[in-house]
């Protein structure tokens, strides 16, 4: 029975058993020598290895620095929440653990899988959040379940809220989910795959101050996970208070007075378009107030945005994320004549008291008022933004020095505003020209630009800027949201003091003509609608003549205002602009100037 | 000599294999309460795994009941039913991936089967099985035959290193390269192969499993990333010293500083909770285990039933060796679990079933005289 190959058990197969039974032992002792030499040789250094190993170092977060306006009024601050998080690396059993917890928020267990699994392969000991900002309800069913499961945790975090809801969205920002990159810098700073940094705005602007400074906490555990003891290697350092040179009432009065206009020409217009306008301080660079809308709801972003909310803020074709006031650039249209009338003046092309013929067209290009304006003086052109004396000037000049002074007054570049993501518009040049278009500069191209039409592309915060340094003799100021920031205490503070950038090349007496120009318009010219019955104020429409394209089907018309007040003493400089609005800037844009200068001025009178 | 004789099965059966064997696990069990429970409160995980433990002890002395020489026409059928679940493990919807490797199918509410495991132990029954076959008429070795052995191995070899599990596949090689050598292939002809073999294994590892071996070659390249497993559980190992900390009371262990303690590294456990007392223990309990299988090889007559036990042998041997090396440093980290110890339902049964094998070589060739058994392997 056993005769099956009688061969094979012979003496060579006892040889070779007996090799394969000394090499097994030999490599038994091999191990129990390794595992000697492990424990006791080297036992005692591995122990204080482990000992080592067994103290914790947490990372203690910095309350993130609080946001007030320049009335003390307390704008953005943090609330605490609760994250729920896991250490993939830590759990033992996903499977069981992800199905308690997605039966508590009622998930479908499959998208804690997923985001599971991905964490799993690409940062196993990372902390990865499952669920940002729990409400107190899962807050309730999940403690216990963090408290005894191992990799499960529930971590705090200051949440930032903002008291003005979406008011101001676009000055703040909104912080977001920190990324990979970013981790890989922050990480030495005690940093996780949980924290949320600055992404646009003020919060991304001045991120570094507003996070303040991570302390270190040495935790000793033993085994069954008891601290035994923690030591403050390094205490937190609170970030930075940022007080902002913004008033939030008249941050209010603006968006407020924009958002009816925006609902009225909406219906009008059977489309939503966006506006913005901003509020400078003429002698100082101090924003008062800037406003963008469609503007955005930030707290999805404090709480953690999903993707799904992400992408319909993305796919908005207002583009609520972006903000018009610095991040876009349109044509000035007719606040232009401002740069064009101080040109002339200064090259001797006209004088304060000369006086033009308007016949209703130049060189083939039409005066918006078609049968022509007749015999009218310089100052009185701009009341009347008759298109043709512009149109004489700008030939005149040539589109070289209508540069010139146009980059003099801050248009065409970035104003270097406390803000991420600005854009600097254009001014265009013939090399410009030849190298974008590939077409050489025609004669017509200046006496378009001569009025704000064609390729001058500026922000309303330039204008804002510009109007203000005609406002106040020639000095461009760098604009300034920020006036100051404070430690969490207040003891020591850091001022964002006044930068003068530029000064234009244009004398006093020549800018007081345009000023007095610009008086006519709000008093007897084109947007008497600003003439406030508390401050005398000074202005220029705009309306930019559109053709249909995908963004603008219709081919409305931009609309503009720009003004300073009061006359005589300048003190601020507004910029309203409204996209794709249809009818004249003094119809459309003035009216929202004159509502924040009543506030501004009605305030002050109390 | 036959399954009628008149002796009771259970008293020609073999305590010393079914009692090293059930220690070997009590001690890994032991081991996973304390990671996963941190005390005698058991977690799911270790009542699982204690259930595991329970059905493959019973496995095994059923087996030992039987008669292994009747199970033979099995070793067809069960080698193409486990490389069919080893396919089908691949297949997307059938198979379950974690870590970056398919291994396991569901069984809904049984659990998940690991099919890497019982086909280690189908693929050497058929090995022992082919080999006697191919050797009864012959008293030379046939050279050709090695490629017909490394042909059936291979496939599930391959099937098994595609997952990837490249530790397991080896196992399979290893039980291959053994039995060719026992049943008297040339020893040139097999270091060639196995030097060739090694020559060309750098072109089919994964990054990781290349990261691995860099590491093991200097652990200090990467201590947080790579290197981390095996620095712990150095640490872990050594923090014991000779008595340990005191079960459940381990630092590293209890705190989750041990990567993969509850089942490749297990070992952990034992040295910084027992101490080398626990760590020597397990690793005294493997050699008798190992060597009560040999001297199982002594008494048996039966050139398959030899055959057999060598591959149990191997596959207990070589998954001990190659895990506590890698544990301690001493092997690259290749991703073997410790034979009864780490947790794992598919291999707990599947190795207890091989020692149940072993048991049933046992119990038949006992009644013949142990004494001249002894005089004949000293010749």
């Amino acid at each position: 029975m056993f005769a099956s190959s009688p061969h094979l058990l012979d003496a060579r197969w006892r040889r070779r058993a007996s090799a394969l039974l000394c090499l097994l032992l030999a490599l038994f002792v091999m191990l129990a020598a390794r595992l000697i030499q492990l424990s006791v040789i080297q036992g005692a250094e591995r122990e204080k290895d482990a000992r080592r190993n067994t103290i914790i170092h947490e990372s203690v977060p910095a309350p993130r620095g609080r946001i007030y306006d320049r009335k003390g009024r307390l704008l953005v601050t943090n609330r605490p929440v609760f994250d729920l998080y896991v250490v993939p690396a830590e759990v033992i059993d996903p499977d069981v653990t992800l199905r308690k917890l997605s039966a508590v928020f009622h998930k479908p267990q499959s998208v804690f899988n997923t985001k599971f699994q991905k964490a799993t392969k690409m940062a196993p000991l990372e902390d990865l959040v499952l669920v940002h900002s729990l409400d107190d309800e899962a807050l309730t069913k999940i403690s216990p379940i963090a408290d005894s499961t191992r990799g499960v945790y529930l971590g705090s975090r200051g949440e930032r809220t903002y008291r003005y809801g979406t008011v101001g969205s676009h000055i703040f920002g909104y912080m977001g989910a920190i990324s990979t990159e970013a981790l890989r810098v922050l990480r030495s700073e005690g940093f996780t795959g949980r924290d949320f940094v600055g992404k646009t705005g003020l919060e991304d602007f001045y991120d570094k101050q507003l996070r303040g400074q991570r302390g270190v906490l040495d935790r000793w555990v033993d085994a069954n996970g008891r601290t035994l003891k923690t030591e403050l290697i390094r205490p937190a350092v609170p970030g930075n208070d940022l007080y902002l040179n913004i008033d939030m009432k008249l941050q209010l009065t603006a968006e407020k007075a924009l958002s009816e206009s925006l609902d009225a020409l909406a219906v009008k217009n059977h489309e939503r378009s966006g506006a913005a306008a901003v509020v400078f301080k003429v002698n100082t660079g101090e924003i008062l107030a800037m406003a963008s809308l469609p503007n955005f709801d930030p707290k999805p972003f404090a709480r953690g945005v999903t993707q799904k909310e992400y992408s319909a803020l993305l796919g908005d074709e207002n583009t609520p994320l972006v903000n018009r006031a610095t991040d876009a650039a349109f044509s000035p249209g007719s606040t232009f004549k401002m740069i064009t009338g101080m040109a002339a003046l200064e090259l001797g092309l006209t004088g304060p008291g000369s006086s033009f013929y308007c016949g209703g067209s130049y060189k083939g290009a039409n005066c918006f008022v078609r049968s022509g304006h007749g015999h009218i003086s310089f100052p009185e052109s701009i009341a009347q933004s008759c298109d043709v004396v512009f149109y004489r000037l700008g030939d005149l000049m040539g589109i070289r020095s209508l540069a010139k002074f146009s980059r003099a007054a801050g248009l065409g570049s970035e104003t270097d505003i406390d803000l991420p993501g600005e854009d600097p518009g254009l001014i265009p040049s013939p090399e410009w020209k030849k190298k974008v278009w590939e077409e050489p500069w025609y004669g017509g191209d200046t006496i378009n630009s001569s009025i704000g039409q064609g390729f001058i592309l500026v922000t309303p915060l330039q204008m804002a800027r510009a109007t203000a340094a005609v406002a106040n003799g020639g000095k461009v100021y760098k604009p300034r949201l920020l006036d100051r920031s404070t430690t969490s205490g207040g003891q020591h503070f850091d001022q964002n003091s006044v930068q003068l950038d530029n000064t234009l090349p244009v004398k006093a007496g020549y800018l007081e003509a345009i000023k007095s120009g610009m008086r006519g318009a709000v008093n007897h010219g084109t947007s008497t609608v600003a003439d406030s019955p508390e401050v005398k104020v000074s202005g220029k429409t705009g309306t930019v003549e559109s053709f249909p394209n995908p963004y603008n089907p219709h081919g409305r018309n931009h609309t503009w205002f720009v003004c300073f007040a009061p006359y005589a003493k300048p003190e601020i400089s507004i910029a309203v602009f409204f996209q794709k609005s249809g009818g004249y800037g003094g119809g459309v844009a003035a009216p929202v100037a004159r509502a924040i200068i009543d506030t501004y001025y009605g305030d002050e009178k109390q | 000599m036959n399954l009628f004789q008149k002796k009771p099965w259970w008293r020609s059966v073999d305590l010393t294999l079914f009692l090293s064997s059930l220690m070997i696990a009590l001690l890994g069990w032991t081991a996973l309460v304390s990671v996963t429970s941190g005390g005698w409160d058991l977690s799911r995980l270790a009542a699982r795994q204690g259930v595991y433990l329970i059905l493959g002890f019973m496995l095994m002395v059923f087996l030992s009941t039987l008669d292994y020489r009747r199970l033979r026409f099995i070793a067809w059928p069960g080698y193409i039913l486990s490389l069919s679940l080893l396919v089908a493990v691949m297949l997307p919807g059938v198979g379950q991936a974690a870590k970056g490797a398919q291994r396991w199918i569901s069984l809904g509410p049984l659990g998940t089967l690991q099919p890497s495991e019982p086909a280690k132990l189908a693929s050497l029954f058929l090995l022992a099985h082919l080999l006697d076959i191919r050797l009864r008429e012959t008293k030379k070795f046939p050279p050709k035959l090695i490629f017909e052995v490394l042909f059936w191995a291979g496939i599930p070899f391959a099937l098994i290193a595609l997952q990837p599990d490249l530790g397991t596949s080896l196992v399979i090689m290893a039980g291959a390269f053994v039995l060719l050598y026992q049943s008297g292939a040339s020893l040139i002809h097999l270091s060639g192969l196995i030097g060739a073999g090694l020559g060309a294994l750098p072109l089919f590892l994964k990054e990781y499993q290349r990261d691995r071996l860099m590491v093991f070659l200097n652990p200090e390249l990467d201590p947080q990333g790579a290197g981390y497993n095996i620095v712990q559980s150095l640490t872990a190992i050594g923090s014991g010293r000779v008595t340990g900390s005191g079960l459940f009371q381990g630092a590293m262990t209890q705190n989750g500083f041990v990567p993969e303690n509850q089942t490749d590294f297990i070992i952990t456990v034992l040295g910084e909770e027992l101490g080398l007392l626990g760590t020597l223990g397990l690793l005294a309990l493997c050699l008798l285990l190992l060597l009560s299988l040999a001297r199982i090889l002594v008494h048996c007559q039966d050139p398959f039933g030899a055959l057999l036990v060598v591959g149990t042998i191997t596959l207990i041997g070589f998954q001990v060796i190659v895990n506590i090396g890698m544990t301690v440093g001493l092997l690259p980290v290749v991703g073997l679990p410790l034979p009864f110890a780490s947790y794992g339902g598919s291999a707990m049964l599947t190795n207890f079933a091989a020692l149940g094998l072993a048991g049933s070589v046992a119990r038949i060739h006992r009644t013949a005289d142990f004494s001249r058994h002894i005089l004949e392997f000293k010749k």
